[in-house]
């Protein structure tokens, strides 16, 4: 991994130069706001014959609302961020700057990942605490050990699509095609986990382990969570077996 | 000693062979300047040399090691700027270096002094805080130099470096060159002849994939001196270039303008046939001959010469 401390370093101050942490965290902030505020405030908004027929909003249905604005719309910004960290820099020649330096390839992947995961991760636990703080302010006590095992979940989630991301990006030069590539894989894990033999086995049951875990004691879903390390491993690995063998 | 050996280096990208059965040697400490039109070659070779990318077949070695792609040590020995390098638009140039410096883990207080150095060197001190999204080419040009010369590397690798340059920048690039001349070897790609000819102490010259010859430039003009008249009369003397070039010992015949002045430029098939029948053709046109001269051929004429027939020579 010769060179792995230098690219930390310089993806890191990337994400701070480029604003991508503050727009990443932007967004995810704005969901820890919105979904708490949404459930509390949605009675004003509607007519007092509609409200008669809402029911009585909980702690789960913000858990839930947030979990759900997360994975989808915080899914797409992910990917937005993350889908050109190699591609871009293959296609427009920074990648050969940085590889003909006594850098190794495996380096240059790892960093990426470590990089990308601490904007998502930075963004996740801020969001996460604002919307602990508003949804406890507004709807009552929520356990906080499991809001923070949900977060943990979360942020695993987010790093497996991670990593997922960078292996397409690592297959094609051109950002939109590896974009499109990360989401139709992304769609694609959503879909099996909802085959029943299969579910508990794919990290998108990480996410719904998570949420149920703040509902109260849940089935515990360990083979996810091996499962989900285990597609970082090999998408890492395939990254640098196709990078590997890639024209700079 | 040498600093650079290709032996039967080929690059294939499918039926198209890039890089066909490349052998050369570059001697350590010169300059080599390697010639070619577009897409002969020149980068596919550099790329080969830098382990960015894999040869088909053969085998080459660069400052004693062997070219592997995952070859870190080689990596630490080498200087390469890409034909059209590129760099993170949010950093600085100082950034930039310093970075570049981490890579090659020097220590902190070397690349501080270093990053002086070289940015005095390219010329880029006052604007070395600068964002790079906010440099000119030819800023963007030198800074790739001065990346390239961070660790200080045995053998430096340029790709075209003035192709993109207008000519103050060209003679910047190139004066940066002609200063590294014996502190390492430099490998320098390019089309452009005169860049050569000006910074460089042997040529190497590919066409479509092939080596067509590799020489020090002095040998190569005296190799094809023999067969390049220069003739300039006090008239007009347009009209004797068609009755030249009918002649069969004549290859080319050109009017070309040395110093603002027209001379005749005489290539010839036959050299003993020239010496003869030259200087009575001359006489007997009736113009004033002002300067009757063997001259030493340009690179240009001998690049031409070699490429356009294709051939070894």
């Amino acid at each position: 991994m010769t060179g792995l401390s230098v690219l930390i370093k310089k993806e890191l101050k990337e994400q701070l130069k480029t604003y991508k942490l503050f727009i990443v965290t932007g967004i995810f902030l704005l969901f820890g706001i919105v979904s708490p505020l949404t459930f509390y405030f949605l009675p004003e908004f509607v007519p007092e014959e509609v409200v008669a027929m809402l029911p009585a909003f909980t702690v789960m249905d913000v858990v839930k609302e947030y979990v759900e604005m997360l994975s989808f719309m915080g899914m797409l910004a992910v990917i937005l961020i993350s889908m050109g960290a190699i591609a871009t820099e293959r296609d427009c020649g920074t990648a050969a700057m940085v590889l003909c330096k006594p850098v190794g390839r495996g380096s240059f992947i790892v960093a990426k990942l470590v990089g990308l995961s601490l904007t998502t991760i930075v963004a996740l636990a801020l969001a996460g605490l604002v919307c602990y703080g508003y949804t406890s302010f507004l709807f009552g006590e929520v356990n906080g050990w499991a809001f923070l095992a949900l977060h943990l979940l979360l942020g695993l989630f987010f790093v497996t699509c991670l990593a997922v991301i960078l292996l397409c990006s690592s297959l094609v030069k051109n950002e939109l095609a590896a974009g499109g590539m990360a989401l139709v894989a992304i769609i694609g894990g959503a879909i099996v986990s909802g085959i029943p033999a299969i579910g508990d086995y794919t990290p998108n049951r990480l996410v719904s382990w998570g949420t149920e875990l703040v509902a109260g004691p849940a089935p515990s879903a360990w083979w996810a969570v091996a499962v989900s390390l285990g597609v970082i491993v090999v998408c890492l690995f395939l990254s640098w077996f196709v990078l590997q063998r890639k024209e700079l | 000693m040498e600093a650079i050996r290709c032996e039967g280096l080929t690059k294939h990208y499918g039926s198209i062979a890039a890089l066909d059965g490349l052998n050369l040697s570059v001697a350590e400490g010169s300059i080599f300047g390697f010639l070619g039109p577009n897409g002969a070659g020149k980068t596919t070779t550099v790329k080969l040399l830098t382990g960015l990318i894999t040869p088909t077949e053969g085998r080459a070695w660069v400052a004693d090691e062997e070219i592997e792609s995952s070859s870190i040590s080689l990596r630490r020995k080498i200087g390469y700027l890409p034909e059209e390098p590129s760099f993170y638009n949010w950093m600085s140039g100082r950034e930039f270096l310093s970075f570049v410096g981490e890579l090659h883990h020097l220590p902190s207080r070397e690349i501080k002094l270093r990053c002086d150095e070289l940015l005095k060197m390219v010329d880029l001190q006052g604007d070395a805080e600068r964002r790079i999204g906010g440099y000119s080419r030819g800023m963007r040009q030198r800074l790739g130099i001065a990346q390239s010369l961070i660790n200080r590397p045995e053998v430096l690798f340029l790709d075209e470096p003035c192709s993109a340059l207008d000519p103050v920048g060209r003679r910047e690039v190139l004066s940066i060159i002609q200063r590294l001349r014996a502190e390492m070897t430099v490998f320098m790609s390019s089309h452009i002849l005169s860049d050569v000819e000006r910074v460089c102490d042997v040529v190497g010259i590919i066409s479509r994939g092939r080596l067509v010859t590799e020489s020090p430039i002095e040998e190569l003009r005296e190799r094809y001196a023999r067969s390049v008249f220069e003739l300039q009369f006090e008239e007009d003397a347009s009209h004797l270039i068609s009755q030249l070039e009918a002649l069969p010992w004549v290859a080319k015949v050109e009017m070309v303008r040395l110093n603002g002045e027209p001379i005749i430029r005489l290539q010839a098939r036959d050299v003993n046939h020239a010496n003869l029948e030259l200087p009575r053709i001359v006489a007997s046109s009736g113009l004033t001959l002002l300067r009757y001269e063997l001259t030493l051929p340009s690179l240009e004429d001998i690049f031409i010469e070699l490429v356009g027939s294709g051939g070894e020579k």
